[in-house]
């Protein structure tokens, strides 16, 4: 079964959110279907491995994250995905390892069914967390 | 014609017509709809041979499976055998509410079949390879009451099931320890088991018509059946979780049945089964997995328990439903009606707070319960 990502948009949480210029081109390379949220002082850049994500299969997330008002890059990320509509979530907790700095590699995620999903990115640096969110549809 | 003559003539249509209102009913599905039945195939799917049991395809394996699949040498009093809850002539299951081997366990006999395409096995999900849950029941006290011991002893001795042993797993049991024994005799019973798939339904040609856009043999599925499949993929939602080509997506979720096993206590569905799968050593992140990569264990490896996985079951198949009565993990519904039934009628209050986003009373009328049974009839 083929899923089609439908839409993107970014939820933003903290306070106010303003579209940001990056400091840095923050593209995961050998992209070109990238999935981008700006928030604040972030650019996040994510890719899903397979590209084409189905339901019921496990996927893995390449994920490049950019300060765009200078300051350092985040220490840590935490990923997760909802159902929203549904009150649940994935029944798999990914595992996120820092592969470069401002790259992380998540692996173990699985969609168990079709419909809308919510990537929930808990960015790391020192003490702060800030949540980006972006929505999916599964098909 | 004069409009007596005309409403008698009507009249007589209707009595010597069954259904007259349903057989010019055509039934026309969207696109959006013709996608969505479309994922519900083709069938059978491509399977792969399981990489976690080097004698999975095995034909030798495969006959010296079945041979043990029906023997009566894997229970400790040798009164029981994989038959007496699976039988053949009953879909590999047993028609009972709850399985009873030397004593009644808490829940229903699964039907086995197409096993390869399981993520999971069991109600709860408690292992997550088709070897490891075929001696599940076997140490069981209440199926099977044999052990490991028991059983490789037994083998050593039986000469004709050592030389099937010797001949699958080129060595004689007598040189493997009792653990390892009880491994590979769950590997040739695994390997029999991925050989029961079923077969081609009504709704497989219904489905792969609609795929060649072939009329005349779409309109060959009956039209019960196609308006309950309306409905199943529709304000049923029933595909939501019952997706794919074989209705499942292999994960759990709590369907509003009592959590209150018959002989006493809570049955903690899912949570249990993460709780058994962590301690197991019989899992694909264990030594016993023959693939060294031990690639297939991701989802053992990511899988986590919280409180919404208490009182979940896993999904199971709707393929062949229509023989594998009764229904749902404690067997408590007895017919396919029940079962729509059930979920038309939901108590709603009974669900975790987290699922009622996702299960809602369907109130449906007696016409569409009975159009979704034709459809499920079909599968």
């Amino acid at each position: 079964m083929r899923s089609f990502i439908l839409g993107l948009c970014s939820i933003l949480f903290a306070s106010t959110s303003s579209p940001a210029k990056a400091s840095s081109p923050c593209e995961i390379s050998g992209g070109g279907d990238e999935n981008k949220i700006e928030k604040a002082s972030y650019r996040l850049v994510f890719q899903a491995d397979p590209r084409n994500i189905n339901v019921g299969k496990f996927f893995s997330l390449k994920v490049q994250i950019c300060p765009t008002d200078g300051s350092p890059l985040p220490d840590g990320l935490k990923i997760d995905a909802t159902m929203p509509m549904h009150g649940h979530g994935m029944n798999y907790r990914p595992t996120v390892k820092q592969t470069a700095p401002g790259i992380f590699q998540a692996k173990g995620l699985m969609m168990h069914m079709a419909g809308s999903w919510m990537y929930r990115f808990d960015i790391r640096r020192g003490d702060r967390s800030t949540r980006v969110q972006t929505k999916l549809i599964l098909k | 014609m004069h409009p007596v003559m005309k409403s008698l003539i009507t009249g007589i249509l209707l009595l010597i017509t069954p259904n007259f209102s349903h057989a010019v009913d055509k039934v026309s599905f969207s696109e959006s709809e013709r996608n969505a039945i479309l994922t519900h195939g083709p069938w059978p799917p491509k399977t792969a041979t399981d990489p976690s049991n080097r004698v999975s395809g095995n034909k030798s394996a495969i006959a010296f499976g079945r041979e043990l699949f029906r023997s009566r040498f894997l229970s400790g009093s040798r009164r029981h055998s994989c038959v007496t809850c699976h039988q053949p002539n009953r879909a590999y299951a047993d028609g009972l509410a709850l399985s009873a081997g030397v004593s009644r366990v808490d829940r229903n006999t699964i039907a086995l079949a197409n096993l390869r395409l399981n993520r999971w096995y069991g109600w709860d999900g408690g292992s997550d390879n088709l070897w490891a849950q075929s001696i599940r029941p076997i140490l069981d006290p209440r199926e099977m009451n044999a052990s490991a011991a028991l059983i490789a002893k037994r083998l050593r001795s039986d000469v004709p099931f050592a030389r099937g042993y010797q001949e699958i797993f080129n060595a004689p049991p007598g040189t493997h320890n009792d653990e390892q024994v009880m491994i590979n005799l769950g590997k040739a019973l695994a390997a029999y088991q991925e050989t029961i798939v079923t077969p081609r339904t009504p709704f497989d040609e219904f489905r792969d018509a609609l795929a060649a856009s072939d009329k005349p043999n779409a309109e060959r599925y009956p039209a019960a059946a196609k308006r309950g499949l309306k409905i199943f993929i529709g304000k049923g939602k029933c595909s939501l979780c019952h997706q794919g080509s074989n209705f499942t997506n292999g994960e759990f979720d709590d369907a509003g049945v009592r959590y209150f096993k018959p002989s006493g206590g809570i049955d903690k569905g899912r949570f249990g089964g993460i709780q058994k799968l962590k301690k197991s050593p019989y899992t694909l992140l264990g030594r016993y997995n023959d693939n060294p990569r031990k690639a297939s264990g991701v989802a053992t490896r990511h899988v986590t328990r919280s409180h919404q996985s208490w009182g979940q079951f896993r999904v199971p198949s709707l393929r062949n439903i229509s023989n594998t009565a009764p229904y749902m993990h404690d067997g408590s519904l007895a017919t396919l009606g029940d079962v729509i039934q059930h979920y038309s009628r939901l108590n709603e209050e009974r669900l975790h707070l987290d699922g009622r986003g996702l299960l809602r009373r369907l109130n449906l009328t007696e016409a569409e319960i009975a159009d979704l049974v034709t459809f499920l009839e079909t599968l």
